[in-house]
């Protein structure tokens, strides 16, 4: 436990590199589940479209 | 005399090449078959430059600690140039060939050449605050880089101003290669002024000035932030071309 606080305290610059990394984690994965999730909605669309047809 | 004939043939060879190329059918054959590797390069990449960077690499003799943000800063600042690039050179081949796609490749590029210099901006200000004692100063790297977040802004509001998609596409493009003079600017400001921002670090016909065990988890993720670009870029094209051929 102690390890690893000292881990992401990192002699105190935890405090800047960690929200760096967050963000960047962050925003790149938003940037790729959102085309993600509208191309599974594109090729969803004619079976939901012949569904609503029956 | 001979030369005329000879440069047209060069060129409709090239349009006819580019033409069956970046032809979206080619496309998507191309986004199915290379985008598995793009994904493994970005695993394989991203896990070793994290290990390296977080783990292996020792901390840097002055900044302590805090240098571990360059693992996050260079390859964002990189990637928001190297984006830059590209839509720069794809607006030259749609306004000279006429290509959709390479249209297409400008248009989808933008949102994330705006993600990648918004984060070189907040991780550099990150690092810039405990290394500088302040979040940010007009510094002409921090400046020019700065502009071309506005610059990806201006090409994002052009586009989406314009009701004529024909029309939003070339204005665009000459958007895109007028802003172009703003890339060697970013490059070249550590050496043309006197910034506090660092000169370059890694050179292409020098020695790097970074110990190899910093310098290959500095690469490794280079390559993965460029895995990504590729993989985002791919997933955003292949709806974007689905979504215009549906509306068509």
């Amino acid at each position: 436990m102690t390890m690893l606080l000292n881990f992401l305290k990192l002699n105190g610059y935890g405090i800047y590199v960690w929200p760096a990394y967050g963000l960047v984690a962050g925003l790149l994965a938003l940037h790729l589940f959102l085309p993600w999730r509208r191309w599974r909605a594109l090729n969803k669309k004619p079976k939901d479209a012949h569904a609503q047809t029956q | 005399m001979f030369k005329k004939p000879l440069l047209q043939k060069m060129l409709s060879q090239t349009q006819v090449f580019l033409t069956r190329v970046m032809s979206p059918p080619y496309f998507f054959s191309f986004a199915e078959k290379c985008l598995p590797w793009f994904v493994a390069v970005f695993v394989a990449a991203l896990a070793y430059g994290l290990i390296g960077g977080l783990f292996l690499a020792p901390a840097d003799y002055l900044q302590g600690e805090g240098f571990r943000i360059l693992y996050v800063h260079v390859p964002c600042a990189f990637l928001s140039l190297m984006i830059y690039s590209v839509m720069a050179v794809a607006a030259a081949f749609g306004l000279i060939w006429r290509l959709k796609l390479a249209f297409a490749v400008m248009r989808q590029s933008a949102p994330l050449g705006m993600v990648f210099t918004f984060l070189a901006l907040v991780t550099g200000s990150l690092w810039g605050k405990p290394m500088w004692g302040t979040y940010w100063i007009w510094d002409a790297r921090l400046t020019s880089e700065l502009i071309l977040l506005f610059l990806y802004l201006g090409i994002l509001a052009l586009h989406s101003a314009l009701p004529n998609r024909r029309l939003a596409d070339h204005a665009t493009a000459i958007l895109v290669l007028i802003g172009f003079v703003d890339i060697p600017i970013i490059h070249y400001s550590v050496n043309w002024w006197n910034t506090l921002h660092q000169g370059s670090t890694l050179r292409l016909l020098a020695p790097s000035l970074i110990a190899p065990s910093m310098l290959y988890p500095l690469l490794a993720m280079t390559v993965a932030f460029c895995a990504y670009y590729a993989i985002a870029l791919i997933l955003r094209l292949r709806c974007a071309l689905l979504s215009e051929s549906g509306a068509r």
